[in-house]
């Protein structure tokens, strides 16, 4: 019985990689009903990390154009060592990566010209993402979670999109990031660790303003 | 009041269990396709005005060189010369001096 699921499991594997090499094929011969099979298979996948990452609609409608194109483009490179799916999400990280860095650095000059008086907003005070994909009674509390995940280190945060919103193994986090499980271990582990004293500084804070606020309002009365 | 704070928390981190993927714009594929569109480049269309000019183009050269070949023919064309005109070439030719023997060789 085990012997069979077993065989039957391995031709589901065969099976798709045999589909994912025509596709690559097709791909590199540049047609166009591949190419909707890819948007068909990832436009999705790369969407909802580009989003759980930057946090911002557009900039994730931008981030997964950006890398349709890149796969389009590179195709003919794509040496087959890793499947196609972890190739497309390594591509997606790096464009998000990218993306990440140079919006730091914008809000750096921001700040700094805000120091200086002109008229610049503070781009780092973002109202809370709202995450379209999760559960209704879970809203408020996943609007405080992307709050602090956005405060993690970068890498911190990728290995944490990936492992616990996209839902990818350890491997094959790794396998986009470019760095070894054992390292995945240690960021996702850090990664905890920063959330839970981020989010207990954020609840101290905002409960105990709260009280307050409320103590001073029945005062007033 | 800790103990408070450490299961908001839990709730929280647990907040993005069993939540869906987002799913991207229906347009986005199109959009996709005017990007690469726009980035690779444009096919080059030979119109119908392009055809017929390269076509004159064409024909001017070939009627210039028909031409050009046909008056390079008539200049290169021997003149008639009489029997004693020809001697006297060859007799300059052959010894250096004109034939002035009056003979025939």
């Amino acid at each position: 019985m085990y012997k069979t699921a077993w065989s039957f499991a391995q031709l589901a594997v065969y099976r798709n990689s045999l589909e994912e090499k025509e596709l690559i094929s097709a791909l590199c011969e540049g047609r166009e009903e591949a190419f909707k099979e890819l948007f068909k298979l990832f436009s999705d996948r790369i969407y909802n990390t580009a989003l759980s990452v930057l946090q911002h609609q557009e900039d994730a409608e931008d981030i997964t154009q950006e890398v349709f194109v890149e796969v389009f483009r590179s195709v003919k490179n794509f040496r087959q060592d890793a499947s196609l799916s972890t190739w497309i999400y390594k591509v997606t990280v790096s464009k998000c990566t990218d993306h990440l860095k140079k919006s730091k650095a914008k809000k750096r000059f921001a700040f700094l010209s805000s120091l200086f008086g002109d008229d610049n907003d503070l781009q780092h005070d973002k109202p809370h993402f709202e995450h379209p994909g999760v559960l209704m009674e879970h809203k408020e509390h996943s609007k405080v979670l992307f709050f602090a995940l956005q405060k993690l280190p970068e890498k911190q945060q990728l290995a944490y999109t990936l492992a616990k919103i996209e839902g990818l193994s350890y491997a094959e986090v790794a396998a986009s990031m470019g760095t070894s499980v054992s390292s995945v271990e240690s960021l996702l582990f850090r990664a905890n660790d920063n959330l839970r004293s981020l989010l207990s500084e954020y609840y101290k804070n905002n409960i105990q303003g709260g009280a307050r606020s409320l103590l001073s309002f029945l005062l007033t009365l | 009041m800790a103990n408070r704070n450490e299961h908001i928390i839990d709730e929280t981190l647990k907040s993005i269990d069993g939540m869906k993927r987002a799913g991207a714009s229906p347009f986005l594929y199109g959009r996709i396709m005017e990007r690469m569109k726009q980035q690779l480049p444009a096919p080059v269309y030979y119109t119908g005005k392009v055809i017929l000019r390269f076509a004159l183009a064409v024909m001017l050269v070939a009627s210039l060189n028909v031409i050009s070949v046909r008056v390079l023919k008539k200049q290169t064309k021997p003149q008639p010369l009489n029997e004693e005109m020809e001697l006297q070439r060859m007799a300059q030719e052959y010894f250096g001096f004109e034939n002035t023997n009056g003979y025939i060789y």
